[in-house]
């Protein structure tokens, strides 16, 4: 890993849209909503202080809302793998990229996402503030960029400039002709610390930990998730926002000359989600699916099969659920059962 | 990377009505390549494709011993179902497979073997069934077979034909049964459902014996309820299961029970293991 010294982030990125189509967080039209959009000459400064997410997190570059994953034509098979062209995502959170890597994993063996994923350089911004209801040190996922998850971070310094770190050999490529300084070695021990003072600027977070206990001590009665489950109306806004959900239907669909099959994000609140044909259903109720869910992200048991939790305290679900069950809400109501 | 979702070509080289709505095909492979490199176990499954309706998940209904064709049996309910019902012979299925584990056909060796299943269910069994039956008739590496299967009605069972065979088999019980209000006047077997009949008339012996049992959730629940009340241990007790899936691959998320993926942890679970899972029967 090799360590530079940085006047101005805006240069590096500049620099780095000057060789790949490069997508940054930013308002559209004026809306108070950041999303992902490509640098444009009207894109502002990438903003310092107080972090803010964009509403989606970036699995959608590598694993879209819906995709063809074949087209048939009664005889012949068309692939329909992409072929995307090089590009560059600028300003990636910890949260966001810790997903990211649990995605890269999980999609090991997937062509598609692969496809795209392989084509795609990650810049991430350490977060020096904490953002607003987001708590990525108690599950392990921030506040700073993680060794390894990002192609380059950025790292603003204290007294001054930023501290650049290639974590790639693409990464370092893209640097050519910058003419950046090498940084000292103490500049990574100040960025120890300077992530310890974050931390601690972060709220407690007491509800989460102990949400996470009694869920995987099964402490959680039924009757609290059918409490919980009557405020689901099933509208799939947090597996949707989530930057790790990535449960997937598929169907046939006629095309020109035969048909193709597509997939799209589903969601497990959904309550034909799990249902069968005989019309059994695993998870027939709000409140089991409820569950269902919250396991997914909290159990110590997916944590060992994939590597970690599947919630990387983004809070992006409490934000957008109009039930008020994302995880602060969840997480608060569980900790405080009897 | 290959295409881990694009399907292989199979004919439809015969249909079978077995009872209303229950067809089975015989499939071949279309790719001599892709036929010569297939293999399989018993108890895995496969996703089978009626392109243009969508994918279903069923098991590999024949026995890796006969390996000429591969059949499943389906019942027409759902989409996909009934898509591939209105097709004919000579007609073009995708398939991808095979997937997931398989009996553990290496722990049964010298031991009774007692297979139980219900309605739709035997397709699974029918499998593990020959494959048992032409293992022990190379080298008598199982000792005695018995097989317990109950439909709805004299006419939902499916493979009459094999009933008949296994029936006529020296060393094989077969135990066949339909639910009271099913049987026909010439009915020559049980009137009940198959855990009543299992515990109080067949009543098998559990030295030294494994039971298999395959039916729907509520039938599993109250055979291996039955099968604890005869003796049995947790460990002595095989179940096969099939939520539903779209991949098959451990990746659209929606046949976990709990952290264990039926696709690829499964579908083969000893009673033990299920134990061990959140209880959604």
């Amino acid at each position: 890993m090799k360590r530079f010294l940085l006047d101005r982030i805006d240069r590096l990125r500049d620099h780095l849209a000057s060789q790949r189509p490069l997508f940054t967080p930013q308002g559209n039209d004026g809306s108070a909503e950041l999303n992902w959009l490509p640098l444009t000459r009207e894109t502002p400064p990438t903003a310092t202080g107080r972090p803010r997410l964009p509403t989606c997190p970036a699995k959608q570059f590598f694993f879209p809302e819906r995709e063809i994953l074949f087209r048939f034509d009664g005889n012949d098979f068309k692939e329909t793998l992409p072929k995307p062209t090089p590009q560059i995502l600028f300003g990636v959170r910890s949260c966001d990229l810790c997903a990211i890597a649990y995605q890269d994993r999980f999609f090991q063996q997937d062509p598609y996402y692969q496809a795209r994923r392989r084509a795609t350089l990650l810049v991430g911004i350490d977060c020096q503030i904490p953002c607003d209801g987001g708590f990525c040190p108690t599950v392990d996922a921030g506040p700073f960029v993680r060794d390894g998850m990002a192609d380059l971070v950025c790292h603003q310094q204290q007294d001054e400039g930023w501290l650049l770190m290639a974590q790639s050999a693409e990464g370092e490529a893209l640097l050519r002709g910058l003419d950046l300084k090498a940084a000292e070695t103490s500049r990574i021990d100040q960025r120890t610390r300077a992530q310890q003072q974050v931390i601690a600027r972060f709220p407690p977070a007491t509800h989460i930990e102990t949400g996470i206990q009694r869920i995987n001590r099964a402490e959680v009665p039924a009757g609290q998730w059918q409490a919980l489950g009557l405020q689901c109306l099933a509208c799939s806004g947090c597996t949707s926002l989530c930057p790790t959900c990535s449960c997937f239907t598929s169907y046939d669909r006629p095309a020109a000359d035969g048909f193709e099959r597509e997939r799209c994000w589903d969601s497990c609140l959904y309550d034909a989600f799990q249902r069968e044909a005989s019309g059994h259903n695993p998870s027939a109720t709000a409140g089991q699916r409820v569950e269902r869910f919250w396991f997914h992200k909290f159990s110590d048991e997916y944590a060992k099969t994939f590597g970690r939790y599947g919630c990387t305290g983004c809070g992006r679900c409490e934000k957008t659920c109009p039930g008020v069950i994302g995880v602060h809400s969840v997480m608060k109501s569980i900790s405080a059962a009897p | 990377m290959s295409n881990i979702y694009q399907p292989d070509l199979m004919t439809i080289t015969k249909i079978i009505q077995e009872a209303p709505g229950i067809k089975t095909f015989h499939l071949k492979f279309q790719d001599e390549n892709v036929a010569s490199n297939f293999s399989f176990q018993t108890g895995q499954f496969g996703e089978y494709s009626a392109f243009g309706a969508g994918e279903s998940t069923f098991c590999i209904a024949s026995s890796p011993t006969r390996p000429d064709h591969i059949e499943c049996c389906f019942r027409e309910v759902g989409k996909v179902t009934t898509a591939l019902a209105n097709l004919t012979e000579g007609d073009t299925i995708g398939f991808r497979g095979p997937y997931g584990n398989t009996f553990p056909l290496d722990d049964w060796r010298g031991k009774n073997l007692i297979f139980i299943g219900g309605g739709i269910a035997l397709p699974p069994l029918r499998s593990v069934i020959w494959n048992c039956l032409d293992l022990r008739e190379q080298d008598g590496r199982f000792g005695h077979i018995s097989i317990v299967y109950g439909a709805r009605s004299v006419q939902d069972l499916v493979y009459k034909r094999e009933i008949e065979e296994w029936n006529q088999m020296e060393n094989v019980t077969m135990v066949k049964t339909v639910d009271p209000g099913g049987e026909t006047d010439d009915w020559d077997g049980h009137i009940g459902f198959v855990p009543h009949v299992l515990e109080n008339d067949f009543k098998p012996d559990p030295e030294n014996t494994v039971a298999i049992v395959c039916g729907p959730p509520i039938m599993i629940k109250f055979t291996f309820e039955a099968l604890e009340r005869l003796g049995f241990k947790q460990e002595q007790m095989v179940t096969t299961l099939e939520n539903r899936m779209k991949c098959g691959l451990g990746k659209c998320g929606r046949c976990n029970i709990g952290s264990t993926y039926v696709c690829i942890d499964g579908p083969v679970f000893t009673a033990t293991e299920l134990a061990a899972l959140p209880q959604e029967f």
